[in-house]
This record gives structure tokens, sequence and C-alpha cells, in this order.
């Protein structure tokens, strides 16, 4: 479905945006991978493009996105899945920490599709940005994700606003993923019995895996979604419903 | 209802104009003691004096929300002062500049997302360990219309006002069982200084004649919220955005 069209996924190296960028390239798309880790050493195993990025970092996101246009001689897809899980109560959340987790979502998200506009607007491309469930309820400890989440559901109804009718800016919002990530926000010796009780509360009955979030990520990149934008598509296996 | 505050302390930011004024008014108006944090030092001064002269007590304390330093100090001058800070108005935000994403530069999105967003969380942390050692607190924060139907050109304001809804829902669950309700207030257009530096005359008519009430609303609708949020009768109600837009906003 998307021969001759170039993607970035940010946070390519592992869990959703490795998932969403072996999609893409599975349906024939050209695909750069940025991550802060990792990004060569996967872009090698699954056929894409590695650049070892900082999405939080301008300088950075600008070498980025020109690298990737440099590369491949157009822009048509930005899928925002670059983040990390920081999940500590209010009383012990140190500044630095909140906004480390401000910086690679929120600003990171915000970076990475200025960057790409200009590309974006001649390709007449797509934005898929990722929210969370969490950006419509919260969890103790989780005051900066729900925020940052939040934010970036504001952020893809103004960039849709903006960038209308040129570019299609949408987001997801996975609910439990079977991600290194989500799997890290969990971890304890009772994480079996947490993992267990996260999936009774899913009426599928299983956890989403990245395959699942990047079928749908595919959905918002394709032509059946043309009249789709700033919106925000759950995914969750029924786990939260709006 | 005058009255169900008192014995209280509150502390308001940005209370220097608009809102925040009006929240300040308000509470102190029902009885509590009112400190008043803001960086614009002559407009807070002015209603802290308002609100002495009326016979509240009243101080204010110079501070920028965004600086966990001056946070810090603020809230211990202004217990000091007045006492125990059971209510904490999270209203103090700027508007930042109006750019689109393509020219929008990071100082600026990152000086609204420490004010609107980061600030409210420097002081919730601040005031939490004197709420929780009293058992009893309310925190309100400010969120918009914005934070769902946002205007184009000001994504790093519709971004914190949409974040800012997030952080109170995983905050409230945090203190729940500490007494401590958390809850924010989403208004459209109010009649203060911020809509008409941002909007001309026109649209701000617009504005009043599509709002279903046909009017646009005055800081003294958001402040009657803030009071009800801040009072025992909303003892069971946290982790809520409650809209306060004469109908124009209908959240999902």
């Amino acid at each position: 479905m998307f021969e001759g069209k170039v993607a970035l996924v940010t946070g390519g190296a592992s869990g959703i945006g490795r998932g969403v960028a072996e999609r893409l390239i599975a349906e024939q798309a050209s695909v750069a991978i940025a991550d802060v880790a990792r990004a060569e050493e996967v872009a090698g195993e699954i056929g894409a493009f590695g650049v070892s990025a900082d999405v939080s970092d301008e300088e950075q996101v600008a070498r980025l996105v020109e690298g990737v246009v440099d590369r491949f001689g157009r822009l048509d897809f930005l899928v925002n899945c670059a983040g990390k899980a920081a999940f500590v109560p209010v009383a012990e959340l140190s500044l630095d920490d909140w906004q480390s987790t401000l910086d690679v979502h929120l600003t990171g998200t915000f970076l990475c599709c200025r960057a790409a506009i200009d590309h974006l607007l001649v390709a007449k491309g797509r934005i898929v940005n990722t929210s969370s469930t969490y950006a419509y309820k919260g969890r103790p400890g989780g005051s900066i994700y729900s925020a940052v989440k939040a934010g970036i559901v504001g952020l893809t109804k103004v960039l849709a606003h903006e960038l209308a009718p040129d570019v299609n800016v949408n987001a997801i919002a996975p609910g439990p993923t079977d991600t290194p990530g989500w799997r890290r926000s969990l971890s304890g010796p009772d994480f079996e019995a947490k993992r267990a009780q996260r999936i009774k509360d899913v009426p599928l009955s299983r956890l989403g895996q990245p395959e699942d979030i990047a079928a749908a990520v595919a959905f918002l990149l394709g032509p059946e979604s043309s009249w789709i934008t700033g919106s925000v598509l759950q995914i969750t296996g029924g786990e939260f419903m709006l | 209802m005058s009255g169900r505050l008192e014995g209280r302390v509150a502390l308001v930011t940005g209370a220097g104009q608009g809102i925040g004024r009006a929240v300040a008014r308000r509470l102190a108006g029902e009885g509590a003691a009112v400190g008043i944090l803001d960086v614009n030092d002559d407009a807070a001064e002015a209603t802290a004096s308002e609100l002495a002269n009326g016979g509240a007590r009243a101080v204010f304390v110079q501070a920028d929300v965004s600086s966990a330093e001056q946070v810090g100090w603020a809230v211990e001058a202004i217990s000091a002062k007045l006492g125990q800070i059971a209510i904490l108005a999270n209203v103090a935000g700027i508007y930042g500049r109006h750019d689109p994403i393509r020219n929008q530069d990071l100082a600026n999105w990152n000086r609204v997302l420490s004010i609107n967003l980061t600030g409210p969380f420097l002081c919730s942390k601040a005031v939490l360990p004197g709420m929780l050692a009293a058992g009893w607190g309310r925190i309100i924060n400010i969120s918009s219309s914005q934070a769902l139907r946002p205007r184009a050109r000001v994504a790093p304001y519709a971004a914190s006002k949409a974040a800012i809804i997030g952080f109170t829902k995983a905050f409230a669950l945090e203190v729940a069982r500490g007494g401590i309700t958390v809850n924010a207030i989403a208004p459209s257009v109010v009649d203060t200084a911020m809509p008409r530096e941002n909007s001309s005359e026109e649209r701000l008519r617009q504005q009043a004649d599509d709002n279903p009430m046909g009017r646009i609303g005055q800081p003294e609708d958001v402040a009657a919220l803030a009071a009800f949020l801040a009072s025992d009768d909303a003892a069971y109600i946290t982790g809520q955005t409650i809209a306060c837009g004469g109908g124009a906003i209908q959240l999902p």
C-alpha cells in the first residue's frame, strides 16, 4: 500500500515504534527509524535506515529530518512513537524526571512535527502521534505521563487545524500493549500478578501487541482515512472506552 | 454559603488579574485567608491590599511558578504568615505567542509549558506535605476549552491545557486517600485581559453570539466553581475536569 512513500518513525528501535516500522516496511514503504539507542542495529535487522537521535534535542531533530530527506528525497509520513515511562508519585517526583519526560514525549513530538512540516506539505503526507488511554484517565504515579499524553492530544488537534487540508494529523491511544516500556512500568516482584490483572481488565482477554497498534497506524497513513484529521483512535481491546 | 471556607488558608497563583483575582476575591469572601503568588508585583499587591481592606487575611509573595526554588520559599512564607495551606488554586498562566508550529520557537513553547503545566506541578508538590499532614486539601487547576477544541497557532497553550487534564487525573488518584481532591476547570473564553490581547473585539462578540447563553464568561463564573470545588460540598468529586462555558463546551 505504501510503495514509493517515505516514513520516519521515532522511537522505532523498540516496542510500538518498531512494530510500526516493520508494518510499513512490509507494505513497501521506505522507512527511517530514529531512537536514542540501537537505532542502527535494529534498522539493520528490519531493513530500515537507522538514525541515532534524541527527539528532545532541537538540533538533532533538524539533522534527523534533513538526513532522512537527503537519503530518500522526500518525506510522506511522520510517526512519533518516541517516549519513556516514569511512574513516580508527585510527592517524590523530581523536577528533572518531570522535565525529561515532558521533553521527550511532548516537546519531542512538537520538534519532530515542526521539522517535518515543509516536507509533509510538499508530499501531502500524514502525521500520527502516540497518545495513550492515560490521556483520558490517571494512574497513581502517572502524573507527567498522563500530562504529556493529554498534551499530545491538544497538540494533535492544533496541528490538524494548521496543516489542513494538506496534511492529516491524528493520534493513537493504545491501551495496555506488550512492549518493553510497558513491562518496565509494571516491574517488581509481583509482575506476573499485575500482568494477569491487567489482562483481566481487557474485554478481548489479551494484551495489545505492537502489530495491533501498527495496523491502526497503517490505517491512519492510508487512503481510507483521508477524511479523518484531529482525531484520536483508541486501540485497547475494549479496556478503555471514551 | 458565606463562611464555608472559614479557617482555611488558600493559595491562589496568578491572582494579580483576571480569573486568579476573581478566585482570590471569592475565596476570601467565603472566609478563607488568601496567599497570593504572582510574578507581577504591582497588580498582585493591589489584589492583596483590596482583600485586606475588605477584612480578609491576605498576603502577597512575588514568585515565578515555574521556579521550584521560588515556589518553595513562597509557600513557606505564606504558610508562616497565614497557616498551613489547605486550598491551592493554580491559575497563573500565559497564552504565549501566536505562531503556527512551523514558526513556533522552542523558547516560547518551553515558556508556556513551564508556567501552565510545570507551575501547577511545582506548586502542588510544595503544598502537598502540609495537606497530607492535615488529611484535607483541595487543588484546583485551570484547563481551557482549548484543551478540547483548540484554535490554530496556539499549540503550546492548547497542549499545556490538555496536559493539565491528564495531570489532574493521575494526581487525584495518588492523593485520594489522603483527603485531598484534585480537579480542573475548563472555561471557555472569559472576559479578561488574555482574550482581549489575543482576539479582536469582533471575534469576542462572535463568541458571545455563538455561546448557548449568549455571552462570554466572567471571571466570577469561574471563581464560583472554584469556590464550590474548594468547599466540603465537593468532597466526593476528584480527578474531574468541569466545563464552565455557558454550554459552549461539552466534554465527552
